[in-house]
């Protein structure tokens, strides 16, 4: 179990925040770790929506923010996957996006569990 | 009120007024559209009142500029505003050498006049605070409305001096109030305005005496130039007291060399600069000045007599702008995950934190709950994060904030255009709070310079001199880059835009080298933004040893830097530039344990007559770099002009 983690979540990242915690904000881990879970699916489901109606603009907007909120919590596999739809989506070329989008979408569900296992 | 009692001394037809060649002048500033054409055919009449003005506009300028040849030069330089102003008030001089009050010394008064112009043109200089040229006419005029009150009471107010000659402890500008219901200071200022010399002069004429917190609309100009007349009346007192009142005006001597931030042997030096070249007017304007003793002895003597009060003077008005506090900063991302995050950074350090989704949001909140900082994210639905930076800097309550952008990896390259936007500073992201909060700590640094000036506007009667070192380290940190310590990006545009002007002018070459490090974003990815910063500074350093004296640095962006090279042609730049190279690339970089050598690709432009303003130049410049990027890196290119009849493929 611990050797998943490892690869979809980047511990020193996961670390640092806890470390933020020990500083002097009790919860505040486990607030940002419920604020993503819940704040990410709508996010992705939007960013799906843009892939299927074409909109690039939409696309690369919404894998920027999904890209950078990802970052937050060391999802590294997440980052890159959001990164190239943002790419994609700036150059206008729909054609890989919706096979990125379902890869996304999986590793999602295992940063979601690593997540929980880290709490 | 006041205005009431003036035109009853204007009434009078006493009053001092420029006649013959100062009238002229005086006309044609009155009507509606008037220019330098019109201004150098009224003065050149005088040819010694041009001699002056071209003596007083080289005075006035900046080391290396270059010298002004012609009234018309003199006009561009230092304006045509300034330039009539000027020559108004040295018509004054001529048409009021003696007059009717025979307790008013008349040459006495000239020479003090004369004194406090020649010392507040070169404070004015040194501290870089507003025009050295107004500043002298300003301070040159500063107290002609002593001379309304002799020409007009002449024998009531020659009563007044007399008393007041007999009793040291009476003060004249309640007197003159008691007397004729309106004080010296205020005729000046009426005068002034009469003259139609900028508004900000006779508010600084009023505000001498004032604390200069009694009015918080107080302008930037005006605080500045209150400070130059005041430190200038001092300097000018000093220069015409007897030796044994130096000793007594010493202390305050020493508030000034402190508001200068001289040491002694710089103050010393300065004082005698401003003695001499007093001299040297009284001699061009027929005036009599006295010898100026010099400055060491007086001191020697004051030490022995008050060694203590000097002392504490030192000690008295030290600032730390560093000293940590709590800030209010608002935080601005669309982004929730990262919105908590940064908050929980900045909260952690014991910082309030406002929050705000998007940029409208945040706009709202500034002018609302005015924060000391804001932190925002650059992309952003609605109104991003450059956009909230210039609405903010349009605002007269958001223009003072301090504002640090977040960007992504794949925004650094347009980092520029962020700093164009008015931003202070910027953050790559993802960062770790180590770096969020020493760039978080240097936006405290000024916004506790900026809260100091506040402050003592607001508590500190008749101290206010202090403000000077305050404003003077404002405006420095405001023209610096905190990391490297060079003219930053503000600073080199406005130095460019004076060049080029110059340029304008002079047709003397002018070229500027843009720089700009290799591979500079691998250097932080792979070694972190730590080292990224260890190697910013020292090739800072060396590209700073490898260039020539007149050569100005200025780093403009993230690894971007500029050099404006006057009196510079193409070759000679070109050779400038293949030597900043080759240092940069010969030097090992150790400290951050980086242990290796950057290098540099180098543009290099010159000012043609194809070219419509600075930014052409800069924009030749920047082509330059990518050309030089594209032929490999590490080498320096230029691009010959006009760029359209380049063969774009041979």
């Amino acid at each position: 179990m611990a050797d998943t983690n490892e690869t979809v979540l980047d511990m020193e990242v996961i670390g640092a925040l806890r470390a933020l915690e020990a500083d002097g904000a009790p919860g505040l881990f486990a607030e940002i770790v419920e604020l993503f879970l819940t704040d990410t699916p709508p996010r992705m489901k939007g960013l799906e929506a843009a892939s299927d109606a074409g909109d690039m603009p939409g696309v690369e907007a919404a894998a920027h923010s999904l890209k950078s909120s990802c970052g937050n919590l060391g999802a590294t596999v997440l980052v890159d996957l959001f990164k190239q739809i943002e790419m994609l989506g700036r150059e206008h070329a729909p054609e890989e996006i919706p096979s990125l989008v379902s890869k996304s979408n999986e590793e999602f569900v295992r940063v979601q569990s690593a997540l929980l296992n880290t709490k | 009120m006041i205005r009431k009692q003036f035109d009853e001394l204007k009434n009078s037809g006493r009053l001092p007024s420029p006649s013959g060649i100062g009238l002229k002048i005086l006309r044609m500033t009155q009507s509606p559209s008037w220019d330098i054409s019109d201004l150098v055919s009224v003065v050149s009449a005088d040819p010694a009142l041009t001699s002056r003005i071209i003596k007083l506009a080289n005075s006035v300028q900046s080391a290396g500029v270059g010298t002004v040849g012609s009234l018309q030069d003199a006009a561009i330089r230092v304006g045509a505003r300034n330039v009539s102003n000027q020559a108004l008030s040295f018509s004054l001089i001529s048409g009021h050498r003696t007059g009717r009050c025979e307790e008013f010394d008349y040459d006495r008064f000239w020479a003090l006049s004369l004194a406090c112009g020649v010392a507040a043109g070169n404070v004015a200089k040194i501290l870089g605070l507003g025009s050295p040229m107004e500043a002298f006419t300003c301070a040159l005029l500063s107290k002609v409305g002593q001379l309304g009150l002799a020409s007009v009471h002449s024998n009531a107010y020659g009563e007044l001096l007399a008393a007041c000659k007999q009793d040291g402890s009476l003060d004249i500008a309640s007197l003159e109030n008691e007397r004729f219901a309106i004080n010296s200071r205020e005729v000046t200022a009426a005068l002034m305005e009469d003259w139609g010399m900028p508004e900000y002069f006779s508010e600084s004429i009023l505000y001498q005496r004032r604390s200069l917190a009694s009015d918080e609309s107080t302008s930037k100009k005006t605080i500045e130039l209150v400070l130059v007349l005041r430190m200038s009346a001092t300097l000018a007192e000093f220069c015409l007291a007897e030796e044994d009142e130096q000793v007594e005006m010493w202390p305050a001597m020493l508030r000034v060399r402190e508001d200068l931030g001289m040491d002694q042997p710089d103050f010393e030096a300065f004082s005698e600069e401003v003695g001499s070249e007093w001299q040297e007017w009284g001699q061009t304007l027929d005036l009599t000045t006295t010898d100026v003793t010099e400055l060491e002895l007086i001191a020697q003597r004051a030490e022995k007599t008050v060694p203590e009060s000097a002392e504490s003077l030192l000690v008295d008005g030290e600032i730390d702008p560093d000293k940590f506090r709590a800030l209010r900063i608002l935080a601005v991302d669309d982004e929730p995950v990262s919105l908590r995050v940064l908050a929980g950074q900045l909260k952690i350090a014991g910082h309030e934190v406002l929050m705000a989704k998007d940029g409208e949001e945040a706009l709202a909140m500034t002018l609302e709950c005015n924060p000391h900082i804001v932190i925002s994210d650059w992309m952003m639905p609605n109104m991003d994060g450059l956009e909230l930076c210039k609405a903010l800097r349009r605002a007269q309550a958001g223009r003072s904030v301090y504002f640090l952008l977040l960007t992504g990896r794949d925004e650094e390259d347009r980092v520029v255009e962020a700093f164009e936007a008015g931003i202070d500073d910027y953050v790559a992201k993802p960062f770790n709070s180590k770096i969020l909060l020493a760039r978080v700590r240097a936006g405290l640094r000024l916004v506790n310079l900026r809260e100091q000036v506040d402050l003592e506007q607001l508590t500190q009667r008749e101290k206010t001199a202090e403000l000077g070192v305050l404003t003077r380290q404002l405006r420095e940190a405001a023209f610096t880059d905190p990391l490297t310590g060079l003219p930053n990006r503000r600073f080199s545009m406005d130095r460019l835009d004076a060049e080029w002007e110059c340029w304008v002018k002079s047709k003397q070459e002018l070229s500027v080298i843009m720089i700009d490090i290799d591979f500079f974003k691998a250097v932080n990815d792979n070694h972190g933004h730590d080292v990224g910063d260890a190697v910013l500074c020292e090739t800072a350093d060396v590209m700073k040893k490898a260039l020539r004296d007149g050569d100005i640095l200025a780093r403009i962006g993230g690894e971007e830097f500029l050099v404006i090279c006057p009196e510079t042609d193409t070759a000679g730049a070109l050779k400038c530039a293949e030597r900043v190279r080759q240092a940069v690339e010969g030097n090992i970089i150790e400290p951050g344990g980086f242990d290796g050598h950057v290098t540099i690709s180098a543009g290099v432009s010159t000012a043609d007559d194809s070219m419509v303003d600075a930014y052409a130049l800069l924009k030749a410049a920047d082509e330059a770099v990518y050309a030089a990027k594209a032929d490999g890196r590490n080498c320096s290119r230029t691009i010959s002009r006009p760029p359209m009849e380049l063969p774009r493929s041979a």
